[in-house]
């Protein structure tokens, strides 16, 4: 709103006044203010997030703990970045899409609760395809709250070290 | 005749203020620490905020796959573990609790994987068994 204040009404009497323009900034300021705290409120911060792993203590690797084949799960991804799991049921390994592959470790998670999933991601595949493969694991373990998930970091499986994804 | 007393208070210094300090701190809120190097996280949905009451001791892999703990690139591979030993012992000595100490690992998406393998055993070495790889969150996953 902008008036011009004219004080005084009795007017007339020949003095010349002057005029003041007064602009009341109150609802501009107010509008502005709640517009800043709405973009404060919505705007999404980068936060920083993270999968946390937790690793076994050096030289657990050595020591062997037998598991049925029946419970173990190879996650296997080539150089290519493909992935393939290898089950008792299928001989060969059979090729898994990423998108699968979640439903497909929720499944045999539901199905055997002792599921150890391992991740044998060849060290020439990219770094995010491990992401990929983990996040899949994750989101379905979250599901079936089936946890024991082993990284392979050796490229001899018999000294595996196993990784314990937490969370 | 009486006048009404009009009470007016100039607003405008106030107003420019109020606005210079909102758009303080909006700049100061949105940057952060600059790292030695940009990396592209991989991303992920699983993962969780990580929390801002913790000293971080970073280990960033770059896309050429150079490891800098703390900032220093490292040039001889088999030193991430003493670095990384080095900046745990750093952070304990500036007084922060042993287990605020974090250890986070930001990898450029592309880098081959063994290169965080190798990183992985080094930090096992250091006895750091728990340790973040930072993602960046996926879209619409919150």
């Amino acid at each position: 709103m902008a008036g011009a204040d004219i004080p005084g009404g009795g007017g007339g009497k020949g003095a010349r006044r002057r005029i003041s323009i007064y602009i009341d900034m109150t609802p501009m300021v107010d509008v502005i203010i709640l517009l800043l705290i709405f973009f404060f409120m919505t705007s999404q911060f980068k936060e920083p997030a993270a999968v946390e792993v937790t690793l076994p203590k050096p030289g657990a690797g050595e020591k062997f703990v037998k598991v049925k084949e029946s419970n173990v799960l190879t996650i296997k991804v080539d150089d290519a970045g493909m992935v393939s799991v290898v089950d008792t049921r299928y001989r060969d390994g059979k090729e898994v899409s990423l998108k699968e592959l979640g439903k497909y470790i929720g499944a045999r998670q539901t199905e055997n609760p002792d599921l150890i999933t391992i991740i044998d991601v060849s060290p020439e595949a990219k770094y995010s395809r491990m992401m990929d493969v983990l996040d899949e694991f994750k989101m379905a373990s979250e599901q079936t709250g089936v946890r024991k998930v082993s990284l392979q970091l050796e490229e001899v499986p018999e000294t595996a070290a196993t990784a314990e994804a937490g969370g | 005749m009486q006048r009404r007393v009009q009470i007016r208070i100039d607003m405008t210094p106030m107003v420019d203020v109020i606005i210079l300090l909102l758009i303080f701190f909006f700049m100061t809120a949105t940057f952060k620490e600059p790292d030695a190097v940009e990396v592209t996280l991989p991303s992920a949905a699983a993962g969780v905020r990580i929390p801002k009451d913790v000293d971080i001791v970073s280990v960033v892999i770059d896309g050429r796959g150079v490891v800098y703990v703390n900032n220093v690139a490292i040039e001889h591979r088999g030193d991430v573990t003493e670095k990384v030993k080095k900046a745990r012992i750093d952070a304990l000595h500036a007084g922060a609790p042993l287990n605020k100490i974090i250890t986070n690992v930001r990898a450029e998406e592309n880098v081959e994987y063994g290169v965080l393998i190798s990183v992985m055993k080094e930090l096992q070495a250091a006895n750091i068994l728990v340790f973040n790889l930072e993602v960046q969150k996926e879209e619409g996953a919150w």
